[in-house]
């Protein structure tokens, strides 16, 4: 570069303030006329920089400390230049590089996405609890229907009805308790007569591998200093877990006000269930009440278990429906029957469920 | 400014024509404008203040908004106190790497706040990098007040350090000298001469972080988790309430939105920023 030289009587390689780059901006067109070309350079060894010019030092420039302003603030536009055009390009390579990652873990991405085009998607709104066990139902589903696609939408049951109240497209609603199929039906979202129950499930108690804090009978979530997790109240998971302390709280058995005494160590209120999953997957919490699905066969988590006794264990009713505004309900329905078809229930219960 | 009045073009503009690129102006802002405004308006209309009035008096609301204000304040002044330093070393010294430093230090304001509540599960969570050295001597830290504001200083700390960066800069080096020459001492100098001098930015910054602190949201529930009186700040509050209880969700909502702005508009008179704009046109 042919300023090079110039740039080397400047010893000043601070960027200039905010201030200096203002004004500079107007040198602009100045120093593309070539008003700095074929200069000499600064003066020998006197150190004169863009913020070597001080307030209290104002005055008219020297042509020799001019030349070299101009000369740092050419090598400023073209470094600019450059790193601007470098953190282009490295953003476009790493856009692609997101790009080829998501497809190569997707490999079903790019042929469903033509698909769709010519075919057509079905939306479905299922508990968080359902995830696993939905995908390979949804992809039984695709491939039953040739040109058809399903889109899930995971989340806590009371978050997806809340979607729902707030008109959210959907084409089916797969809940993990009957209150938030009630309120999708209060909505007008579901019609009542059509929501039918496919799936029963129940709660364990869970614990890291390690389990510290050495957790052998249900006695000891009351134990004090244990730190427990459980869903929000509002997630059905919470609720459940709520109720089946309420039930184990009259059997004397667990000492006085067994439940209350675990509900002090309760550290956190998750908003799905399978956050509380990941809580105690991760160490952090030394107890947490999920669905026994969530820890199933086919999920292979490394975790603890503790099994709650029927008399106490509340059952989950899964209920299903078409949402009755589906602009797809012939597709709609016939999900929701592939569901509850052999098929579907043995996915289900390979998954944990319980299904008749 | 001076020794760049050569080059600059001066066209004598008539008031005609400026007028009427104010006015252009003024119709081209107005769209992103009212996107901004409108929701934030209909929040307001949606809460009724008799509803409002009795939400506040709920616990759970109560509770949230003093967490937040308290752990809010706690972030900021652990910003401001390691985050002085951090600002003051980027400004004034250079060193290897300071622009993969500098970089890092911003970091945090371009992540998604859920990888950040991700990174501090893994460097302090239990099994964690540090997590796990601390829980031997007996200190948990995962689910507690403490990590919310580990969460919000994480998160919002960058704020200060880039105000207080900017603030530092501007300032004349040879003015610290100057004092320095007179014979005060390096902490007298600072004290008495740059911090004085960078207090607009300085106290802008930390205003800011403790802004964004009170609206962190993704690193808190990951890394603090949720429990009302101990970690649910006002947005994890807003979040859990949207799915149960909206009237506590909005009621929150508005003493956020009112907090922020009128913070804001305190920031912006303190530093007079709004002249200058004025005097532009």
């Amino acid at each position: 570069m042919g300023v090079q030289p110039a740039i080397g009587g400047c010893p000043e390689n601070r960027p200039p303030s905010a201030r200096h780059f203002r004004s500079a901006w107007h040198l602009v067109g100045f120093i593309r006329r070539g008003a700095g070309r074929g200069m000499g350079g600064c003066p020998g060894n006197r150190p004169v920089g863009l913020t070597q010019r001080r307030k209290g030092r104002q005055g008219p420039l020297s042509s020799s400390e001019r030349l070299c302003v101009l000369a740092s603030l050419r090598e400023l536009f073209i470094r600019q230049g450059a790193s601007a055009r470098m953190a282009l390009w490295t953003l476009a390579l790493a856009s692609l590089l997101l790009a080829g990652c998501a497809s190569a873990a997707v490999p079903a991405v790019a042929p469903l996405a033509g698909r769709s085009a010519a075919g057509q998607t079905l939306t479905v709104f299922a508990a968080a609890s359902l995830a696993e066990a939905f995908t390979e139902i949804g992809r039984g589903f695709e491939a039953a229907h040739p040109g058809t696609q399903v889109i899930f939408n995971f989340a806590g049951s009371q978050q997806l009805a809340q979607q729902l109240a707030q008109g959210a497209p959907a084409d089916v609603f797969a809940s993990a308790d009957a209150q938030q199929m009630a309120a999708a039906v209060k909505v007008g979202r579901v019609r009542e007569r059509e929501s039918q129950s496919f799936a029963r499930n129940r709660l364990v108690v869970i614990f890291p591998p390690d389990n510290p804090a050495r957790l052998f009978a249900l006695e000891d979530l009351a134990r004090p200093e244990l730190r427990l997790v459980i869903a929000a109240p509002q997630v059905p998971a919470g609720k459940y877990a709520l109720s089946f302390l309420a039930r184990a709280s009259k059997d004397p058995g667990l000492g006085p006000r067994f439940g209350e005494r675990v509900l002090d160590n309760v550290v956190s209120h998750e908003e799905n269930v399978r956050a509380v999953l990941s809580k105690v997957a991760l160490g952090e919490a030394d107890a947490g009440i999920v669905y026994v699905s969530d820890i199933s066969a086919a999920r292979p988590a490394r975790i603890g278990r503790l099994e709650i006794p029927d008399a106490w264990n509340p059952v989950a009713e899964y209920p299903i429906a078409a949402i009755a505004d589906s602009r797809r309900r012939e597709l709609a329905q016939a999900f929701v029957e592939f569901v509850l078809s052999a098929k579907g229930r043995a996915v289900l219960a390979q998954h944990g469920f319980m299904v008749e | 400014m001076a020794q760049f009045a050569l080059a600059r073009p001066r066209r004598p503009a008539s008031a005609e024509t400026t007028r009427r690129a104010f006015d252009a102006w003024k119709l081209l802002s107005l769209p992103l404008f009212a996107f901004i405004a409108l929701p934030l308006l209909a929040l307001f209309l949606r809460a009724s203040p008799p509803r409002l009035a009795a939400n506040l008096a709920d616990p759970q609301v109560q509770q949230a908004v003093a967490l937040s204000l308290q752990t809010g304040l706690i972030t900021t002044a652990i910003t401001v106190l390691l985050g002085t330093p951090v600002a003051y070393i980027l400004a004034r010294r250079r060193f290897a790497l300071k622009r993969a430093v500098d970089a890092l230090v911003d970091l945090p304001t371009v992540l998604p706040p859920a990888v950040a509540g991700v990174a501090l599960l893994m460097a302090f969570g239990r099994r964690g990098l540090l997590g796990g050295p601390l829980t031997g001597l007996g200190l948990h830290l995962a689910f507690t007040t403490a990590a919310v504001v580990m969460a919000q200083t994480f998160v919002a700390a960058p704020f200060y350090v880039r105000a207080a960066l900017i603030g530092f800069g501007s300032i004349e080096d040879e003015l610290e000298q100057a004092a320095a020459l007179d014979g005060a001492n390096g902490w007298q100098v600072f004290r008495r001469v740059t911090v004085p001098l960078a207090w607009p930015a300085l106290l802008s910054g930390a205003v800011m972080t403790w802004a964004r602190a009170l609206g962190e949201f993704g690193a808190t529930i990951i890394f603090a988790g949720n429990f009302p009186g101990r970690t649910q700040t006002m947005p994890l509050a807003i979040y859990m309430g949207f799915e149960l209880e909206l009237d506590v969700a909005l009621t929150l909502s508005v003493i956020l939105v009112a907090c922020s702005f009128l913070v804001l508009i305190l920031v912006k008179s303190l530093l007079g920023r709004e002249p200058e704009a004025e005097r532009d046109w």
